[in-house]
């Protein structure tokens, strides 16, 4: 059978749990992935929201979960400014584990994965768009998803996005080590231009004893800058008996998403549309949330025979979600011309502000950071206004 | 003849970044490696972008 009621390219998070809701409501689908296995290779730092973030979506399983936060350390050109206990900060993943539980639910659902292959083309009808070509030949849709992450390869195709420029790509790489080195159940970030300029470094927990030590900068637009050469003096520093297990390297979109997120029948979600957190580089939890939104409009639009209903997308990610973005996406653009005693002066702000919280009320873990940051930083978030309130 | 790029295979992680990158889609991915094809117009962004720098100037 190549004839589906929806076809989504990308198997990962985006598009399997968007998979798994529209097979639950009785649409035939089909989720298309050129990786060889659900979850691998991982590409991701494992970082996301608590058990009862995740539960608005599927239920949470302690098989996917490696290891909960505990709180949030910051580290500027070497000494700990900041440090606090976060009681549900969120949770560390074992990725793969969590990507294989939502593609079960997904074919229990009765939706079908087909792994190998690739999505080639995009091909246009009257109406919009008839299918895609594929490595398995051609695929007829009603719906066609595009959750095939940063390279956003249909996205492109229907030009809604486009290629990423690189200051709006955020580069990284990681290693997996065994080590007992701030490894204390809180996120680590070492900061300052001493350390890393236009970046950071993170240490988070793993399980079995291990942490993930990564490196990341904003933009890739100095010429022969490279997030590895920060990193491995890091290592040299800190780690230098360790034996690396893994190294992981990626490209997270730090730009904001698109205002326009479908074209007829089609609908881009996750990192092909951008919705990454530009502060953070925290995409799982963006990508839920809006393969939800998106999941609804198209029940909807199957339900009455219509696209009308596929509007409604844009319309609720343009509120509140990419508003957020936006606020983040200025967040990084100041923080990373900060010098360093700004970035001392912010975590400290932050600490005290912090300490004063109910932390047990806390959502998420980066609003509260947020509000110390914007009064700091008034004098040169003032001229962001109109684009924040522009829409 | 301008100047293009390539892979060096051995080292690439297939994470697709440089592909995310490329201004004119000279560059094929499966998930364990990227490819550099003859579109290529050899602004070098990917060979910026690449983490773990496998991308370099077509040596012949
Ligand atoms: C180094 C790094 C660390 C990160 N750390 C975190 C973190 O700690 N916490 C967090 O929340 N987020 C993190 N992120 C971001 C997070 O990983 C992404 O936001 C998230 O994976 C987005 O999911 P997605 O489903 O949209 O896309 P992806 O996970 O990118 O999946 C896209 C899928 O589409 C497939 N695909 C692409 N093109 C095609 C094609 N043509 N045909 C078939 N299949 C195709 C790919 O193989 C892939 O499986 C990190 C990112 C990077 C790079
Ligand atoms: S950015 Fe580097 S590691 Fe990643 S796919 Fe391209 S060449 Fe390979
Ligand atoms: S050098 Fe430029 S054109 Fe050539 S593959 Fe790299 S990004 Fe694309």
């Amino acid at each position: 059978m190549n004839k589906y009621d929806v076809i989504i390219s990308g198997a990962s998070v985006a598009g399997l749990y968007s998979g798994y809701k529209l097979a639950k409501a009785g649409m035939s689908v089909l989720i298309i992935d050129r990786r060889a296995e659900i979850g691998n290779p991982v590409r991701c730092g494992e970082a996301t929201g608590n058990r009862r973030e995740i539960e608005r979506f599927f239920p949470y399983d302690e098989s996917y979960i490696a290891r909960d936060l505990t709180g949030l350390a910051v580290h500027v050109n070497g000494s700990e400014e900041l440090s606090v206990e976060i009681p549900d900060t969120g949770v560390i993943l074992r990725r793969e584990k969590f990507e294989q539980y939502i593609a079960n639910l997904a074919k229990k659902a009765g939706a079908t994965i087909t792994l190998d292959e690739t999505v080639t083309g995009l091909i246009e009808s009257e109406t919009g768009y008839s299918g895609v070509n594929s490595s398995m030949g051609y695929i007829t849709g009603k719906f066609i998803v595009a959750a095939d992450g940063a390279e956003s390869f249909l996205g492109r195709e229907a030009g809604l996005t486009s290629h990423l420029k690189p200051r709006d790509a955020y580069t990284a790489l990681q290693y997996r080590i065994k080590s007992d080195k701030f490894n204390d159940g809180k996120m680590h970030f070492f900061s300052g231009n001493q350390s890393i300029p236009n970046g950071y470094i993170w240490v988070f927990p793993k399980d079995n004893g291990e942490v993930s030590v990564g490196a990341g900068l904003f933009g890739s637009h100095k010429k022969g800058e490279k997030a590895a050469t920060y990193l491995d003096a890091f290592m040299a520093e800190h780690y230098a008996n360790c034996k690396k297990s893994m190294l992981i390297t990626g490209c997270a979109p730090i730009a904001v998403s698109p205002k326009q997120l479908t074209k007829a029948n089609l609908l881009i979600v996750g990192d092909a549309a951008r919705m990454v957190n530009p502060l953070t580089a925290g995409g799982i939890m963006n990508a839920l949330e809006a393969a939800d939104l998106m999941g609804d409009c198209i029940i909807e639009a199957h339900r009455k025979g219509s696209l009308k209903p596929l509007d409604r997308y844009s319309k609720k990610w343009n509120g509140t979600p990419r508003f957020i973005q936006k606020v983040f996406f200025v967040i990084k653009d100041i923080y990373s011309q900060s010098p360093d005693e700004e970035i001392i002066a912010t975590a400290q702000a932050a600490a005290k502000f912090l300490a004063k919280l109910d932390r047990s009320k806390l959502f998420t873990l980066p609003f509260s950071a947020l509000f110390p940051m914007i009064r700091l930083y008034s004098g040169r978030f003032i001229k962001w206004i109109p684009w924040l309130i522009k829409g | 003849m301008k100047t293009k790029y390539e892979v060096d295979p051995d080292g690439c992680t297939g994470c697709g970044g440089c592909a995310a990158l490329c201004p004119v889609s000279a560059i094929e991915v499966d998930a364990i490696l990227a490819t550099i094809t003859d579109e290529c117009i050899g602004c070098g962004i990917c060979a910026d972008f690449c983490p773990v720098s496998v991308i370099d100037r077509r040596k012949s």
